[in-house]
Order: structure tokens, then sequence, then C-alpha cells
């Protein structure tokens, strides 16, 4: 089943009176508790379609369905807000509270949830994304990591369906980043939630099942990260880069060395090119 | 001199006051700005005088800290003092000091004046030393309710207030990055007189108002995908409870209000 169903998405801005097209009659499912990631140049209309999937823009060509509600929907909208949260680039701009565990309940607040639920929700949140002893911090003592994290727990607290990241590591240390990506993909292999994350480290789009490849506001590519990254040249056309392994491995390539450029992680380079060690040894 | 003021800053500790409920201490605050300024007599200063003593001993914030709070407010002290000194109009005439005259009156007017300044930024000091900020507007919020019903959006305020609070640190923080970076680049905010001075605060002004606007929008955006609705109705993560402490913080305040009664009726 599809909990994200989007038909020929158009939208534009109006500058300087041109119209200036970023979303291009887009076509995109995305099947519930998958994990996707979506990559392309700045500006390529990334935040802007992300920023459709929970209504904080409307569509102005086609239409957007997101479990099971339509954008347009203004009665469902807090629904659809509720099952479809987001998590933003700078931790700062969406902390609310003046401590942690207020912030987590911030939403709660919003949707009127009773006390005691309330407070079950909070700590399980807490809990989930490992803030819990945390939780009466003020947020300005906190580091980046640790914000995040607080931002995460907070839509996580909404019990969400689906959660949309947009490059929610840009900001931080390789420390945090590594938290952060570790509690994604923990909520996306526990708690079932579907991720939809945009980002521009390669590395983190190993972690997908799907990757989407945006360019000027049509799909480009869409297709699991080893079928993406199989294409270096079309990536690098594109202004994209590849995960260091695949392009060690594709450097070992072209310089006659006997490998196969499909290995995404550093330890499946490893392999590879032990392999391939091994091989030239036999053949001495 | 900034950093002394301690007037809406909040002491981290643990006490029976801190722990009072916010509206109880709210309501306190108010009856005792009332009782400042319905007492006359010495006695009944005295009285206040006591009581306040025991307040601050049993609210663990230490004394040192609350009189380097005074020290800004001294010279509105001293100068109110002195202004009632030499005014006031009376019949025994203790000296002279060029053409003023310096009566008994004056003398016991101005360190009425005095001391019931002190005592007031005393205990509305109190107030906000024991309780943080974000309770204080929730205790208020509460209090307020009423209005609501009458229109007026408190609960909008109050989220107002409390934005404010979580991002004075923030915005502290990067007035400071912003500052080191104007400086690394040669501005000069020590030197010159004092309209040069003021120009040097132009580089730093701009930057900090163009990224909170930046923000604002931000943030605005993320609380609206919480569901943030300024109309709706919320629920609240903390409760106020009244406690076995608001009981004996009011009952303590019938005492000195009986006190102060029996000392008025004696005189
Ligand atoms: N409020 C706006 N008004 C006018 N144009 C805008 C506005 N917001 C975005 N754009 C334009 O829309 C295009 C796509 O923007 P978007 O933020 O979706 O890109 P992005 O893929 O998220 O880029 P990045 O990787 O930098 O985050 C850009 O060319 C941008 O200039
Ligand atoms: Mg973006």
């Amino acid at each position: 089943m599809s909990i994200v169903e989007i038909r020929d998405l158009s939208f534009s801005y109006r500058k300087d009176g041109e119209e200036k097209v970023v979303l291009d009659k887009l076509n995109i499912d995305i099947e519930d508790e998958s994990f996707v990631a979506v990559i392309g140049q700045n500006g390529s209309g990334k935040s802007t379609f992300a920023k459709h999937l929970n209504a904080i823009l409307l569509p102005m060509g086609g239409r957007v369905v997101v479990c099971g509600i339509n954008t347009k929907n203004e009665k469902e909208l807090f629904a659809l807000r509720k099952n479809a949260g987001m998590v933003f680039q700078n931790p700062d701009n969406q902390i609310v509270a003046t401590t942690v565990e207020e912030d987590v309940a911030f939403g709660l607040e919003n949707l009127g949830i009773e006390y005691e639920e309330m407070h079950k929700r909070v700590k399980e949140a807490l809990i989930a994304v490992n803030m819990y002893d945390l939780r009466k911090r003020a947020p300005h003592l906190l580091s980046g990591g640790q914000k995040q994290r607080v931002a995460i727990a907070g839509i996580l607290a909404m019990e969400p369906r689906c959660i949309i990241f947009d490059e929610p590591t840009a900001m931080l240390d390789p420390v945090g980043r590594r938290e952060v990506m570790d509690t994604i993909i923990r909520l996306n292999k526990e708690k079932h939630i579907t991720v939809i994350m945009i980002t521009h480290h390669m590395d983190e789009v190993v972690c997908a099942s799907r990757v989407i490849v945006l360019n000027k506001g049509k799909i480009e590519m869409d297709a699991s990260p080893r079928e993406v990254f199989k294409n270096v040249e079309k990536l690098k056309e594109l202004g994209l880069d590849a995960p260091q392994s695949v392009l060690l491995l594709h450097a070992l390539k072209d310089a006659g060395f006997d490998v196969e450029a499909n290995a995404l992680t550093p330890e499946e380079c490893a392999e590879e090119i032990l392999a391939c060690l091994k091989k030239r040894e036999v053949q001495k | 001199m900034i950093r002394d003021i301690t007037i809406g800053q909040y002491y981290s500790t643990d006490s029976v006051i801190h722990r009072m409920d916010p509206r109880t201490k709210i309501l306190w605050a108010i009856f005792y700005m009332v009782i400042l300024f319905v007492i006359d007599s010495a006695a009944m200063y005295f009285a206040v005088l006591v009581f306040t003593f025991v307040m601050v001993y049993s609210s663990h914030v230490p004394f040192k800290f609350m009189l380097r709070g005074l020290k800004p407010i001294m010279i509105i002290v001293v100068i109110t003092a002195l202004l009632n000194l030499f005014t006031t109009q009376g019949e025994t005439v203790l000296f002279t000091v060029g053409k003023l005259n310096v009566t008994l009156e004056g003398l016991v007017l101005s360190v009425k004046m005095a001391l019931r300044i002190v005592l007031l930024i005393v205990g509305t000091s109190l107030l906000t030393l024991t309780t943080s900020p974000t309770v204080l507007s929730g205790g208020l919020e509460v209090l307020l309710s009423p209005l609501k019903k009458m229109g007026v959006p408190i609960s909008v305020f109050v989220m107002m207030i409390s934005i404010a609070l979580r991002f004075i640190p923030t915005l502290l923080e990067e007035t400071d990055k912003i500052i080191k970076a104007q400086t690394s680049r040669g501005a000069d905010f020590e030197n010159g007189n004092i309209l040069k001075r003021v120009k040097a605060m132009v580089p730093i002004l701009i930057p900090l108002f163009v990224s909170s606007f930046r923000r604002a929008d931000e943030l605005a955006t993320a609380m609206e995908c919480r569901c943030y609705n300024c109309d709706g109705e919320r629920t609240s993560y903390r409760r106020y409870r009244f406690t076995k402490n608001d009981l004996y913080a009011l009952i303590a305040l019938i005492v000195l209000c009986a006190v102060l009664i029996v000392i008025k009726v004696v005189q």
C-alpha cells in the first residue's frame, strides 16, 4: 500500500513577473514503511517537494494524497500533519519550549491530548531518541545532534506514520550526524515509520531502500541506491556525488583493476578490493 | 552592571518557596505590594520586615545574591530618600542646610520611603527568583484565563513570552558570534565617542535582525507542522496543583495581615 500518492504535481514561483517552474508534473508513489532518500542539486526543488507532503505548500497543479488525505482538504489538515511529521535542517529554529520535555509535549498540547497520555507519550518519545536523561535541560545547552533528536522526539510523540526529514544532518558535526542517522534508521526499522529524507550526504543515501533524484523539478532517476550509484557519470552530470567507496572502486576500475563498482558501504568496498587482490595472487 | 540586576532572574535551587504553586506566588506578590502601600507605622514596618526576612531565608536564595540585586536600585532609593528629606514640611526642625530645613517628619518619611522601595524590590524579585519563567508564564495564563472569555488572547501572549524567553540565549550567542566576526574584519566597538560607538553597532544589528526574521519564519513553519493553532483549545503538559506548601503560604499571609491589623488597632 502506498502512503504517499503524488499525481502530476506542479508548482512555480512568480518572480519579477517571470514564472519559475520549481516542480514539473511529478508522479511519485511511496510504499508504507519504506525509507526513501531524495537527492538533487541546490535549487532542484527538494524542499519545495517536501513542503507539499504536509500541506505547508499546496499544489498549483495535480494532487498530493498522504495517508489517504488530500492535502487540499482543509478539514483534515491537523490529521494530515499529525500523520506526516516534518524535521528541518536547523535544530535551533524548530524547538519552541524552554525545556526538552516541554518541547516534546508541544505538538501533543496542540492536539489536545490528555495529561496522563501526554506524559506517557513524551517519556516514550524521549526514550526512543535516547534523550530521556536530559529531559529537564534547556535547549540552548544541548549539542546540535541532541537538539535534532529532541526535534525528532517532538514529532515522534505525535505518533506519525511518516516523517519527512529536510537535510536533518546538514548543520551537525560527524558525531551528531551519526546519532541522528542511527535514530532515523531505528525509527524506520523498529517503529515501522515511513522515512522520506532529503540529503546532500551520499553516505546517508546508502541507508535508504530507494533513491529519488530530482533535477530542475523533474525526476531524473528513481531506483535502489545500488542502481543509482552504478551511474556515476550521470550523477556527475547532475552535479551530484557518489559515496566515497563507489568513487574509489570506479577509480580502480578505470585504472585497469578487475573490480565490480557496485559496493555501497566501506565494508563492501573493502571486500571487493580484497577479492581483487586475491585473484591477482592466484594469477601470479 | 547588567549582570547585577537580579529582577527577573531565576535562582535555581530547591526550597519550600520554589515548590509552591506559581498562582499562589503571584497572588502573594500582589498582596504583598498592596500591604507595602497600606502600612504606615514603625511597628507595621517592622512586622513586614521580619516577615520578608523569613521568606528570603526560607527561599534558600543567598542574602548576598539578593543584596547584589539591590545595588543598581540604590541610586533610586538614595535620590528618593534625599528628596523626601529636604522637601518635607514639618514642625520640628532638626537642622538647616542653606535654605533647606531638615525636619523630623522629613527624616521619618524618607526612611519609610527607602524601606518601602527596598522591600518592594526584594519581595517581587523573590517571585521571579524562585519561579522559572515558563512556570511563571504558565501560572499567569491560568490566573488570567477568565479574560479569555472576554476575547483577550491570553494563550497567544503567553506563547509569545515563552518563545521570547526560549530565544534569548540563542540570540545572545548569535550576537556574540556576529561581534567576533565583525571584529575580525576590523570593526572597532571600543574606541571613539558615543556617536561613533553607536554607529559601530549597526553592522551588528542588521545581520541580527535579518537572521531573526529568518528564524521566526522557520519557527512558524515548524510550529505549523506540529499542529499549532493559536485559536485552538490546547491542553497543558504542566498541571498546577495546590499543595500543603500553598496552604502554609496562605496561612502565613493571613497571619501577617492579622498582625498588621492588631498593630493598627492597638495604636
Ligand atoms: N519563497 C520563494 N520565492 C521564490 N522562489 C523560491 C522561493 N523558495 C524557493 N524558491 C526557488 O525555488 C527553487 C527550488 O527551491 P528549493 O528550496 O525547493 O530547492 P532545494 O532543492 O531544497 O535546494 P537546497 O538543496 O539548496 O535546499 C529555487 O530555485 C529557489 O530559488
Ligand atoms: Mg532545501
